[in-house]
């Protein structure tokens, strides 16, 4: 499976010195203060902090699924904060694909109907959405469970389904929030494989996690405390990172 | 603290922990509440407005007596013992033979009841008939009460409400109703009696039990002696009143003086007695107005009807939030708690909101019983009268509301707290619950109670057919059986097809799964969550039911009724009988033309006499009572339904229904009265048409035009003439004092079934019959038709005349499509309002879903479309349930007998079916919002 390329110099993912402001007056928390990042093709980037430091409103605000207070975020070279509810939904729909550390996948729809689901939204046919379903889950490693529920897999199963889910189609960006969080390091190794392998073959990937073993699947690896990013190194050193030394 | 308080100590901690629960959800809470508030204040409103229906003791006592002591009135003027209710007064039968110890003489007379009381016994007498009354251009026949109403003995039952009491003859009272309609005002000249003299209105009097028309007030010198006044005076005793009443100003009546005067035939009312022996709340105690409200089988079936379906839906809610409780369920679990004990938290949870439900309810229904009872009151007065005495609350209503609507929640929540006790306490601690796999048994016990309903009804269709093999006078019992079978059926088909629901569900997902996204999770999530879709659709599916047995049933009626035009579109009738007690009073038929020509200048107003007919015995005629020759046209022998030869329902249904002569509409019995006399002009009224040339010629020829075919047979009517004063009735067992076969025509005319006329004959044709001839009616034509303004303004004419009313024949009302849309509208209004309940409980549930869908580009509207298939799922299969058991009962109990077959509006119910759902459907796309904060609700 590929990811359709475009202009291979604008970054997929491009934030400009983003700021997120929750609340306001005395009461007001800067949960992003000014944060820049580039995300390219096939370039796997893991953001790492402490909690409540940003990185999930990062995220969130890179899947255009949380306005910025200011600051411009552009996928594609189309900035977010240009489009209204329904131009967003379809970048989402066309250009990003997310995986949750809760999965969030719809309990009544089967493992296939949930891959596919991206697909069947963006009105692509029944049969080639359900064809290109089955190729990403034969991807993360479940060819066969495609009639099963998602309550009948385990936590890791689930979150394979998640990852075909955020890849299917031709999205180039991925945004994977924690997506290791719930499993063990077995199972957590084999998610951020297949992560790994999307970006490989093109996708630009956005990997949040507060462990510096996963972080080391990525290319770069970006440190964040209180909104803003102190830091980044790459792969080779997160557990310098960690342990303050950049600082 | 000992042992035997452990489970007080439980039960304590219960309801605290559900109660806290409680306090973390209140988006659910405040459903659930409405939800169980509803019948809470149905309940509440229909108690209250029942208790202020029915006085206090003191309002009754006040009512009846006033200052007084007691009243007493000749119930059976042979003296035949009558059983009253001790404390109301209430006639409830007679008693035989009348006991030989009493010392009082039989059969009194209303001169000497006075005389069966204890010596020196002071009584008020008031005498009641009524009369003739003029007000300027207004004259109205109002009832009258001969005596001092206004005594200070009887302040309470009268009231003055303005001017003074009279003092003497020449002045009088009226009612606050007489004096509206007589436009008079205190000081105002009036004309009483006939022949008329003056008197003067002093002053307005209320209370009592007046009259519909209003009520003079008066003595003796202007009000009677009644006969001279043209009252009614029917007693047959000279100079004796149409009622009397002695009122006792200071003679208490005891019990066993009441038993002894009701030994007489005299009914008495005893302020005493009634003190004494009834309690002092409305009617009887507070459980007896909750008891007799729950006797009217109407206010019963709404309630029951209404509290099971919230009982259904507020179990749809506890579903909801038992679910996302479970968590804490399975915290209380991992501590220690028994299953029992998870069950006793959701049960107190429904306790309590019940409690909720019922606190809220209580003062929502007092208020609207205050706001029906306000309306009512200006509408309809108070007191006896109005129908209203007061506002009456009851407290012990009050607490048997709160204590339902804790029994609706508690129930309603008794089936979501058993399933939520069955958690898996690891795995709901994980969050990895999974949900409760689909079970073989629901679907078997739902298929096997489907198959038992078929059963049944074809069991019931089977008696009901039977029932129309015997004679009808012993089918009626079998078809009541036969209903009762087929309503068991229809509950079982109801719970049978709430069990197999789910089944339904899981087809309709895979059928509607490849109509798209929104299709297919709306689907998957009623099935899936068939516990919290199954309720709605049940509640649904009984409201469908009604309605489509209500729209048959409307349906069927109108079609055994066959509606017609009484008379010519437009032209109206007035009667000029006034009919008033047990005697009639015609009214002058140039007066009555008069009176309709001045309103409406262009109206041809013809009146019609009638030969003297069996109900039509005049006092103001020429014939006096009991001496009138009465003339009828007889059905020929062959023409006679066999039933009314033998008086008795001895043919089958089936024979009835076959056989031509029996249940037609244009005939009223082998004697019909009703001869109209009159010439071409009449007839021509009477048909709205000009007469054929073969009408006109029978009419000149000495023959007859006759409005029924069966009453013609060889192109000859046959007419009776009968003196009653010989007691020669018509009977099959008497022969008539003369007879006359008249050559006779048929007209097409609804001239019978609808303005009584059951021929014409000539003036000198009845002149030959001898029977009295009367003016009975009045016709009124205008070119095009009576408009309902020209109706006002000749009603509004007649009432200067006498109590006349004149009736317009409109088109038929098509009362069939009338309930059908009544009935459409409730289905719309009840499964609009439940279908609101599901989609918004799932919409609850799917906050989480709907992120995820936004989160991979969904379009927002995304959410409307999958509460619009929600809706539409829902309704529609509640719609085939419904339709369907409503179909089945209506089969059973409203086939035509002859044809065997089900006539129903199947066009109009096949569009609702598929209306409904796609109304219901679009109105939930419309008013679910889309979800906007997304982010949120994707965080762990």
């Amino acid at each position: 499976m590929t990811v359709q390329m475009t202009d291979p110099n604008v970054p997929v993912l491009s934030l400009r010195d983003v700021v997120k402001t929750y609340g306001e007056g005395d009461s007001a928390v800067h949960a992003l203060a000014g944060v820049s990042l580039d995300v390219n093709a096939g370039e796997m980037v893991a953001v790492m902090g402490t909690s409540g430091s940003g990185k999930s409103t990062l995220l969130t605000i890179a899947g255009g699924l949380l306005a910025a207070t200011s600051g411009t975020v552009s996928v594609g070279g189309v900035e977010l904060g240009r489009l209204r509810v329904k131009g967003l939904a379809r970048i989402r729909r066309e250009r990003i694909g997310f995986v949750f550390q809760d999965f969030n996948l719809l309990p009544s729809l089967t493992v296939l109907e949930n891959v596919a689901l991206p697909l069947d939204l963006a009105g692509q046919s029944a049969a080639g959405s359900r064809s290109d379903a089955r190729r990403a889950l034969a991807v993360v490693g479940l060819r066969g469970r495609g009639a099963s529920y998602p309550d009948d897999l385990s936590g890791g199963q689930r979150q394979r389904v998640a990852i075909a889910r955020a890849i299917v189609g031709r999205r180039r960006l991925v945004l994977a929030d924690e997506p290791t969080g719930a499993l063990d390091s077995v199972t957590g190794d084999t998610v951020l494989q297949v992560l790994r392998e999307r970006a490989d073959e093109g996708a630009a990937v956005v990997l949040v996690t507060h462990d510096a073993r996963h972080a080391a699947w990525a290319d770069r690896i970006v440190y964040i405390a209180d909104g803003r990013i102190i830091d980044e190194a790459s792969s080779a050193r997160p557990e310098q990172l960690l342990s303050g030394g950049a600082r | 603290m000992s042992r035997a308080l452990f489970p007080l100590r439980r039960a304590a901690s219960t309801l605290r922990i559900a109660g806290k629960q409680l306090r973390r959800d209140r988006r659910k809470v405040r459903l659930i509440v409405a939800l169980v508030a509803l019948p809470s204040t149905v309940l509440m409103t229909v108690g209250t407005v029942y208790a202020s229906q029915n006085p206090t003791r003191a309002e009754l006592v006040a009512n009846e007596v006033g200052q007084s002591q007691a009243w007493i009135k000749v119930s059976e003027p042979d003296g035949t013992a009558v059983n009253q209710d001790p404390y109301t007064a209430q006639w409830q039968g007679t008693l035989e033979p009348v006991p030989d110890d009493s010392s009082y003489d039989d059969n009194p007379s209303y001169a000497d009841v006075p005389s069966l009381l204890p010596v020196g016994t002071l009584t008020l007498a008031l005498d009641e008939s009524t009369a003739i009354v003029g007000a300027g251009d207004l004259v109205a026949r109002l009832g009258s009460i001969v005596g001092e109403a206004w005594d200070p003995a009887l302040a309470g039952r009268f009231h003055v409400e303005s001017g003074i009491v009279p003092t003497g003859p020449g002045q009088v009272m009226l009612s606050p109703d007489a004096a509206n309609r007589l436009n008079a005002h205190v000081g105002d000249t009036l004309s009483v009696g006939r022949p008329a003299h003056d008197v003067k209105l002093v002053g307005v009097l209320g209370g009592g039990n007046a009259y519909w028309s209003g009520t003079v007030y008066g003595f003796a010198d202007d009000l009677g002696p009644v006969d001279d006044l043209g009252a009614v005076d029917d007693t047959g005793a000279v100079g004796e009143p149409f009622s009397r009443t002695w009122y006792l100003p200071n003679t208490p009546v005891t019990r066993a003086q009441q038993d002894d005067l009701n030994a007489h035939g005299l009914l008495v009312f005893s302020r005493e007695v009634t003190e004494e022996g009834r309690p002092s709340g409305p009617v009887g105690s507070g459980m007896s107005v909750i008891t007799n409200a729950f006797g009217n089988s109407g206010i019963t079936g709404t309630v029951g009807i209404g509290a099971f379906e919230m009982l259904l839906l507020a179990g749809a809610g506890f579903m909801v939030t038992m679910r996302s409780n479970q968590r804490n369920l399975a915290l209380l679990g991992a501590t220690g708690a028994p299953r029992g004990t998870l069950v006793s938290v959701g049960v107190a949870t429904g306790a309590w909101l019940g409690l909720l439900g019922g606190v809220v309810g209580v003062p929502l229904g007092l208020a609207a019983a205050w706001g029906w009872i306000w309306l009512q009151t200006r509408s309809g007065g108070s007191g006896g009268d109005g129908g209203i005495w007061g506002y009456h609350v009851v407290p012990e209503y009050i607490v048997g509301t709160v204590v339902f609507a804790v029994v609706v929640g508690a129930l309603a929540s008794l089936i979501p707290a058993l399933v939520a006790a069955r958690v898996d306490i690891v795995a709901s601690l994980r969050g990895s619950q999974r949900p409760a796999r689909p079970r073989a048994w629901p679907t078997i016990v739902g298929a096997a109670l489907a198959a038992a309903s078929a059963a049944l009804f074809v069991w019931a269709a089977r008696m009901y057919e039977h029932s129309w093999e015997i004679s009808r006078e012993n089918s009626y019992d079998e078809g009541q059986r036969a209903t009762l079978i087929a309503v068991i059926a229809l509950i079982v088909g109801l719970v049978g097809a709430s069990f197999a629901a789910p089944l339904a569900l899981r087809a309709l997902a895979r059928a509607l799964s490849p109509l798209g996204v929104a299709a297919r999770i709306a689907a998957r999530d009623a099935s899936r969550h068939a516990f919290r879709t199954v309720p709605v659709v049940a509640a649904i599916a009984i409201t469908v039911a009604l309605a489509t047995l209500g729209a048959v049933s409307a349906d069927h009626e109108s079609r055994l009724n066959t509606e017609e035009l009484s008379a010519p579109y437009g032209d109206g009738q007035v009667r000029l009988d006034s009919s008033d007690g047990e005697k009639t009073v015609y009214i002058d038929a140039a007066q009555v033309q008069d009176a309709i020509t001045s309103a409406v200048p262009d109206a041809q107003a013809v009146a019609v006499s009638t030969l003297q007919g069996e109900n039509g015995v005049s006092p103001d005629g020429d014939g006096a009572a009991g001496a009138a020759m009465v003339a009828t046209l007889d059905m020929p022998k062959a023409n006679i339904c066999p039933e009314w030869l033998s008086n008795r329902s001895v043919m089958t249904e089936k024979e009835y229904a076959a056989d031509d002569r029996c249940g037609r509409s244009d005939t009223v019995g082998v004697y019909a009265s009703g001869i109209a006399v009159g010439g071409v002009e009449q007839l021509a009224a009477i048909v709205g048409r000009e007469p054929t040339a073969a009408e006109a010629t029978a009419l000149s020829d000495g023959g007859a035009v006759v409005f029924g075919d069966l009453y013609v047979e060889d192109g000859t009517a046959t007419f009776d003439v009968w003196d009653y004063g010989k007691g020669n009735f018509p009977d099959a067992a008497n022969a008539p004092d003369k007879t006359f076969t008249l050559d006779a025509v048929v007209s097409d005319s609804t001239a019978l079934s609808g303005r009584g006329f059951s021929a014409i004959v000539s003036p000198e044709v009845a002149a030959q019959m001898g029977a009295t001839v009367e003016p009975s009616q009045v016709l009124v034509h205008v070119d095009g038709g009576l408009s309902q303004e020209q109706q006002d303004a000749i009603q509004g004419s007649l009432f200067r005349v006498a109590d006349l009313w004149i009736s317009v024949s409109r088109a038929p009302d098509n009362y069939a499509l009338y309930i059908a849309l009544l009935s459409l509208g409730a289905v719309l209004i009840i499964g609009g309002a439940c279908t609101a309940i599901a989609v918004g409980l799932a919409r609850q549930e799917a906050a989480r879903d709907d992120a995820t869908l936004a989160s991979l580009g969904a379009s927002p509207a995304l959410a409307k479309s999958v509460a619009a298939w929600q809706a539409g799922i829902v309704v529609g299969l509640a719609g085939v349930i419904g339709v369907a058991l409503g179909s089945a009962v209506a089969s059973v109990t409203m086939r035509d007998v002859a044809t065997g077959r089900l006539e129903a509006p199947w066009l109009l119910m096949a569009l609702a079916l598929v209306a409904v759902p796609t109304l219901v459907a679009g109105v939930s796309w419309l008013f679910t919002r889309a979800p906007k904060v997304i982010h949120y609700r994707l965080a762990a």
